[in-house]
């Protein structure tokens, strides 16, 4: 039998010598176009500075640009910092089938690799979307049970995901692509317990880095050996108790993973987006918060159960609370990370509205459902019912949703409208010549970079 | 939500051991050995091999420091009876080379990182350990960062960090074996000096990288035996 990484990389290269589907290259413009708001909004956080001052140190000649940053640093610590960037306020994708954010590692490559390969808008657009499907695709081959034991899955199937695009963006042969995808294997990252620190976004980072060094290598002729997949000693092995080969190599081209990644549209977790959803279409018809005398959300017994904390006291704690996702959603009318800053978190009107607000667990509802009763000061009472959550399978973000909330994110360090030229810039990547025009649009002019 | 644990003995232990000033015959006998082993590499990572200039070659856009850690520590991997120790001896040479270190403390570091890396190694259970994982590169990482968080002078709380990076990047299947191990362990000494880096420039990390729920123990071994790293850590030394 043929061994698991000839076969894949065969079949990566194969797909990626025809265009994408209209389908296919639509999800793959959204999970760019996400990934690339989120890079470039969260490059002001202090692990990026961290990784920038490393660069300083140990980085080597300084060509590679950084979204949402001035400064540039080489290809691997360029990479190191977009990935990061990208995952750090855990708003970035989602293939809920195996918890993989396949975007961050991606897109770092992809944009780290832009000034060296320059690659072509198709190309960038096939190597980002391949390298999704190709982390997708492994890790749906050993799961749950890989995730479940502990593995941070982003990290240790993203590598091999960054090594494909990688080795797309330099146009590798078949037997370059299989040996940038087996040196992958031995570069791994990624324990769940580094939960709760910088650590966890910068597995998503590290691995982006790694596959761009395992394609640097393969392309110098370093190799490993051909059953590193399935080897008794190999990688399915050493991280999982489960492997199924067919779900990484069977109905390449037909079967897209990409094809059900989601995207958040709130930075909190994902079992308030229905209150939240709920709160907002109420906020239109509130008005000024104070007018509200109690709110009472039914919701899935889990959402009380994992974000009930009715005061949180700064944002990281505001992130599991659903009763200040509803609260802030009336008060600002809008849910982005602004709502979920510490100081915002403890304003007197956010705090008077959570106190008015209760979730009453009920049984009957789905995960992704809500129905909120909110009583006004004069007796109104108003209702909302949200059937499935934006952002949900069953209701995915649209693509208007989905601007708003890259806007959001990238104009306060972009500066006004270039969210529009970046949606753009994406919408038409096939044609262009190179990734230049988009990158230039994601980096920040002088004047808003020190804000 | 399920974030990791918040305390870990073995983690401070160890951090603790990292950043403390040793002393004692013990200590000065893991010294001595440690000096012997400084002069063997420093001969060894002379002689270019063919794997270390491929490395120079195909990692050229890479700064100097990590492509140091890198190159040498395959090179001294080349030499059996350096194999082990190739990934602390790599790092110790990019770190000294990056703070200007003198012998007199680089030695000391050395000691320290060989110190960590034989008791995690007996933790584990190394012949059980080696199966599955490239053990020159798995355990190499711990001791190279613990080598280089003490040229670097980290305090113990950028120690603990820089040792919960090294741990969530342990790596190297077992099936990858000869020359790519030692690019692999390579690897592994250049991740070792990255994570003290940025330790230093506060970069944080779990608080039970060893042994927590979801650590390196949990997730890479199939026995684990606390007793072994923290038992007498910095008072009897091993090595």
């Amino acid at each position: 039998m043929t061994p698991v990484a000839e076969t894949f990389a065969c079949e990566i290269n194969r797909t990626a010598q025809t265009p994408l589907s209209d389908t296919v290259a639509r999800e793959a413009k959204r999970s760019f176009f996400n990934v690339l708001g989120l890079a470039a909004g969260a490059a002001g956080h202090e692990g990026v500075d961290a990784i920038l001052a490393t660069a300083q140190q140990l980085g080597g000649s300084r060509h590679v640009p950084i979204l949402g940053r001035a400064e540039r640093a080489d290809a691997h610590f360029a990479a190191l910092a977009m990935g990061f960037a990208a995952h750090v306020d855990d708003f970035d994708d989602t293939h809920l089938a195996t918890v993989i954010h396949p975007g961050a590692a991606t897109l770092a490559v992809v944009v780290a690799l832009a000034e060296e390969a320059t690659p072509s808008g198709a190309l960038a657009l096939t190597a980002f979307a391949l390298g999704c499907e190709a982390q997708l695709r492994v890790g749906v081959s050993i799961s749950p049970e890989h995730y479940d034991r502990g593995w941070h899955i982003t990290g240790t199937c993203g590598v091999i995901g960054a090594a494909v695009a990688a080795g797309l963006l330099f146009c590798f042969d078949d037997a370059a692509l299989a040996r940038a995808i087996r040196l992958a294997t031995s570069m791994t990252l990624g324990h769940r317990e580094a939960f709760g620190t910088m650590t966890k976004a910068f597995h998503p980072g590290k691995a982006a880095s790694n596959g761009i060094m395992a394609a640097m290598l393969a392309r110098g002729g370093v190799d490993a050996p051909a059953d590193v997949f399935e080897a008794k000693n190999g990688f399915a092995a050493a991280l999982s108790t489960r492997f199924d080969p067919l779900q990484m190599l069977g109905a390449f081209g037909t079967r897209w993973e990409l094809s059900s990644n989601t995207y958040k549209p709130y930075p909190c977790g994902i079992v308030a987006h229905p209150s939240i959803d709920a709160a907002l279409a109420l906020a239109a018809r509130v008005g000024d918060p104070a007018r509200i005398a109690s709110i009472e959300a039914h919701c899935h017994p889990l959402v009380p159960e994992l974000m009930g904390n009715p005061e949180p006291t700064d944002g990281l704690e505001a992130r599991f609370s659903a009763i200040h996702g509803i609260a802030v959603a009336l008060c600002d009318g809008r849910v982005g990370l602004a709502q979920y800053e510490t100081e915002r978190v403890r304003r007197d009107n956010v705090r008077a509205v959570r106190a008015k607000t209760r979730l009453v667990p009920d049984p009957s509802c789905a995960r992704d459902e809500v129905r909120v009763d909110l009583r006004l000061a004069d007796g109104t009472i108003l209702h909302e019912h949200v059937e499935h959550a934006r952002g949900s399978l069953a209701r995915p973000l649209t693509d208007k949703e989905l601007f708003d909330k890259v806007e959001l994110l990238v104009e306060p360090r972009l500066g006004a409208g270039v969210a529009q030229s970046l949606s753009d810039a994406v919408r038409s990547l096939e044609s262009a010549p190179s990734l230049d025009v988009l990158i230039a649009l994601a980096i920040p002019q002088a004047s808003v970079a020190r804000a | 939500m399920h974030n990791g644990s918040t305390t870990s003995d073995v983690s401070d232990a160890v951090a603790a051991f990292m950043v403390a000033p040793h002393r004692g015959a013990s200590y000065d006998a893991a010294r001595a050995t440690a000096r012997v082993l400084l002069h063997a590499a420093r001969r060894a990572a002379t002689r270019l091999d063919a794997g270390a200039a491929l490395i120079e070659r195909t990692l050229a856009a890479y700064g100097d420091i990590p492509r140091t850690a890198q190159s040498r520590a395959i090179i001294i991997a080349g030499d059996p009876a350096l194999r082990d120790e190739a990934a602390i001896l790599g790092a110790a040479i990019a770190a000294a080379q990056l703070c200007r270190t003198s012998d007199d403390v680089l030695i000391g570091a050395i000691a320290v990182g060989r110190e960590l890396q034989t008791r995690l190694r007996n933790s584990v259970g190394e012949s059980a350990f080696r199966r599955i994982w490239n053990v020159d590169a798995a355990l190499g990482v711990f001791g190279a960062v613990a080598t280089a968080a003490r040229v670097l002078n980290l305090d113990a709380s950028q120690a603990r960090n820089a040792l919960g990076l090294a741990a969530t990047q342990s790596a190297g299947i077992a099936a990858t074996t000869g020359a790519t191990a030692g690019v692999v362990i390579g690897k592994a000494a250049a991740d070792a000096v990255e994570a003290a880096v940025l330790a230093s420039h506060g970069f944080t990390s779990s608080a039970a990288s060893i042994e927590g729920r979801r650590g390196f123990a949990a997730l890479m071994a199939t026995a684990f035996d606390r007793s072994a790293i923290i038992e007498n850590l910095g008072e009897n030394w091993t090595v």
